[in-house]
């Protein structure tokens, strides 16, 4: 694997998985995907329904959060990349997936996420997060 | 003794004119009828789960449960495990006399579709989204229906928003129907409901709501929305076609609060035309609008801090903002302008008294809580569970902080009534013959004349005398006789502290002070008088286990005469009673969670408040009552 193809990964699974602190409407910890999610919902009133209240800059909030973090993510993904670029393809390869890997374990078993939006628990694993 | 107070009350001109109030509704006679009247409490401001925002917050009460809840029954509140079960209960230590649920008007047919499979509109998209996310949910439709100044449905609710219109008679019939269950129309009286809702104006995100509360059982078809009307003028206008001109027996009151987080915008001087305001607009106002909610969970509105008169007792539970919107982020925060709190609109309507003949905000003062959880009367600082699921996480998990830190339990309603029946509570009302207090019970009677001897205070006739030669809280001073030209008025008052209850004992009382306000030269003046107690008594409390210390009073009365009375000028005055200081509830959270601050590195983030030297620790709980006018022109 290509030290660039485990940047996208490692970028990906960040953005999917890594729990975050909103900065505006926690706390909570949720992935930055979620937050989003969350903006685009908020965007999708605002063209569907009505553009009217605070729905647009709701939406604003959310996806610039989110936003914010991907790139931070994604600096923090291309300096992993860096440091695994001395290694061989295979070893970039095992590490990756091994990191994904576990980060799915981790999240999937454990309520590592707090979710200020969600219908039910505040604490959640991936699953419910992105119920 | 008995029959000179017979005697006496035969004689007053306040109880024996008015005879005493009209029964509208077929009920028992009241076996409790106190011909001199008795203070009842209660709570005019509460929501349950027909309001959106409180659904959206997870709040699962309905009507029925509220009103079982203010007659002392435990209810369970927020968050609900798997199952459905409540994990906090909360209980009244001593039950209400009434209470009105006051549901949002506004996305009434909304939440009722959204909450009930198989509506049409159920699964339209704003539906899902508030079941899914409710607090995005929430934040959205409150946003784009109440906090803009031409609010329209939603597509879901068809043409012309009629399915939604349609849909707001089953909630409607709901509360209706938990009012008159709840309404005991035995003998004993024990407990009054009235029928009523919010009208949830909120402009800019500037509050302007009022809420409207029903005689009886006689109400509109349905109640009137800001969506549909979209200013004051055009609630008053539609409570008029809907309920007094029918002359079927409806009767209504509207009852403005937040004044404080309504960027000045509660009381206009203007109209909705943007012209000034003219006799008939002062008198439509007048005649809906006797009361103010003085304060609630979201601030107390009195008076402002740093005001005119430097008044140190205005920054009691005073928001630092000038509206909702600016309560997000700190720099967003800018100051209330003009007419943002009560005693500056009971000011102005003296100008505007002397200027149009008639007082618009000619207004009798109560509390309330706002309670979104369906819990009315719940405000002792040691009981506090919130305004609703008022931290982001409450809805979902016990929270440590049970809300904004700069919230409050809110207060209480209570009403000088011969008995406990909608008519005898609404013709109190309707006179003004009310007082608000912050949370305790303490009794306040408050009476306004030029005869008052000055023992009065050691006189057993006190509340006979207090009648027979004035007018209680609320009233006009009787007309000025060339005799007493040369004199102030007197004004009798007398307060005895909450007696609290077993385990709970009442805050002793500190002090009464009279606040008197006029117009002079075209301008507002407000002056305030000490007239029992003592300020410097020494009172205290000790943070580590919230017991008061000190010098206290179980009861306090004096006779005040204005030493600088003016016969020219219209004024009012009121009584405010102050509590020795006592725990904020942060403080009995902190107790509770057995912080110290020794250490404030060692503390959890939600508890970081505790060792906030900013932050108030304790308060002075105190009662406002009504004004008693004086009108140079009433003679």
């Amino acid at each position: 694997m290509s030290p660039r193809a485990a940047r996208w990964i490692l970028w990906i699974s960040f953005v999917l998985m890594l729990p975050v602190p909103i900065l505006l409407f926690g706390p909570g910890l949720v992935p930055a995907a979620r937050l989003i999610m969350l903006g685009g919902i908020a965007l999708a009133v605002a063209l569907f329904e009505s553009s009217r209240g605070a729905v647009v800059m709701l939406a604003g909030i959310l996806l610039a959060e989110g936003l914010l973090y991907a790139g931070l993510l994604w600096f923090a993904a291309y300096v992993a990349s860096r440091g695994l670029g001395r290694l061989s393809a295979k070893n970039v390869a095992r590490i990756t997936l091994a990191v994904v890997a576990a980060s799915l374990l981790v999240t999937l078993v454990f309520e590592v996420y707090r979710g200020p939006f969600r219908a039910q628990s505040y604490h959640a694993n991936l699953l419910q997060i992105y119920e | 003794m008995r029959r000179t107070a017979l005697f006496l009350v035969a004689l007053m001109p306040g109880l024996a004119a008015t005879a005493p109030f009209e029964r509208t509704e077929e009920r028992e006679p009241c076996a409790g009828y106190a011909p001199l009247r008795r203070p009842f409490f209660g709570d005019t401001h509460v929501h349950t789960v027909l309001s959106f925002d409180a659904w959206g917050q997870g709040t699962r009460n309905t009507p029925r449960d509220a009103y079982r809840f203010a007659r002392g029954e435990p209810v369970g509140i927020q968050p609900y495990d798997k199952s459905g079960q409540p994990l906090r209960h909360v209980q009244l230590r001593r039950p209400l006399d009434f209470a009105v649920v006051t549901d949002h008007a506004e996305l009434l047919g909304e939440t009722h579709i959204c909450q009930t499979p198989g509506v049409p509109g159920h699964d339209s998209f704003i539906c899902v989204l508030a079941r899914r996310w409710p607090k995005l949910g929430y934040m959205i439709v409150n946003s784009q229906m109440l906090d803009v100044a031409d609010p329209i449905r939603y597509g879901f609710c068809g043409p012309q928003g009629r399915d939604c219109i349609e849909a707001a008679a089953g909630p409607w019939q709901e509360i209706q129907q938990a009012a008159e269950e709840a309404y005991d129309r035995s003998a004993s009286c024990r407990f009054t409901s009235f029928v009523g809702y919010e009208w949830t104006g909120n402009p800019d995100s500037s509050m302007i709501h009022r809420n409207v509360i029903f005689r009886n059982a006689i109400v509109p078809e349905r109640p009137s929305t800001y969506i549909e009307d979209k200013t004051a003028e055009g609630l008053w206008r539609k409570l008029r076609s809907d309920c007094l001109d029918r002359e079927n027996g409806c009767d209504v009151l509207a009852i403005p609060h937040n004044s404080n987080l309504s960027a000045g915008l509660l009381f206009r001087t203007e109209t909705e035309r943007g012209t000034p305001l003219t006799r008939e607009d002062a008198q439509t106002r007048a005649q809906l609008e006797v009361l103010v909610e003085v304060t609630q969970h979201k601030g107390d509105s009195e008076c402002r801090a740093g005001g005119p008169t430097a008044d140190e007792l205005c920054g009691f539970e005073t928001l630092p903002y000038a509206r909702m919107s600016e309560s997000v982020i700190t720099w967003m925060h800018t100051t209330p302008p003009p007419l943002s709190y009560v005693r500056e609109v009971l000011a102005e309507g003296l100008l505007q008294q002397r200027k149009l003949g008639v007082n618009p905000f000619k207004l009798g003062l109560i509390g309330s809580t706002d309670s979104h959880l369906g819990t009315p009367g719940l405000v002792s600082e040691d009981q506090f569970v919130g305004h609703a699921a008022g931290t982001a996480t409450s809805r979902l998990e016990i929270p440590i902080l049970p809300d904004r830190i700069e919230y409050n339990p809110g207060g209480l309603a209570v009403v000088w009534a011969e008995e406990n029946s909608r008519d005898a509570l609404f013709a109190a009302m309707r006179r003004r013959e009310t007082y608000g207090t912050s949370g305790p019970r303490m009794i306040v009677r408050f009476f306004g004349g030029w005869d008052y001897p000055e023992n009065l205070c050691r006189s057993h006739a006190f509340v006979e005398q207090g009648y027979a030669l004035g007018v209680p809280m609320g009233g006009d001073l009787p007309p000025l006789s060339p005799k007493e030209h040369g004199s102030g008025p007197v004004f009798a008052v007398y307060a005895t502290r909450d007696p609290g209850t077993r385990g709970h004992r009442g805050t002793p009382l500190q002090r009464i002070q009279i606040i008197k306000l006029w117009e002079e030269d075209g301008a507002a003046h407000e002056r305030i008088y000490e007239v029992a107690g003592d300020p410097e008594n020494g009172a205290r409390v000790d943070l580590a286990t919230c017991q008061t210390q000190g010098a206290e009073f179980n009861s306090l009365c004096a006779v005040w005469r204005d030493p600088d009375f003016d016969p020219r000028q219209y004024a009012a005055y009121y009584a405010r009673v102050i509590e020795n200081p006592s725990c904020r509830w942060n403080t009995f959270v902190c107790l509770r969670e057995e912080v110290s601050c020794t250490d404030p590195g060692q503390l959890a983030s939600e508890l970081e408040f505790c060792c906030d030297p900013a932050l108030p620790k304790t308060l002075q709980e105190r009662s406002w009552t009504s004004p008693i006018w004086y009108s140079p022109g009433h003679r």
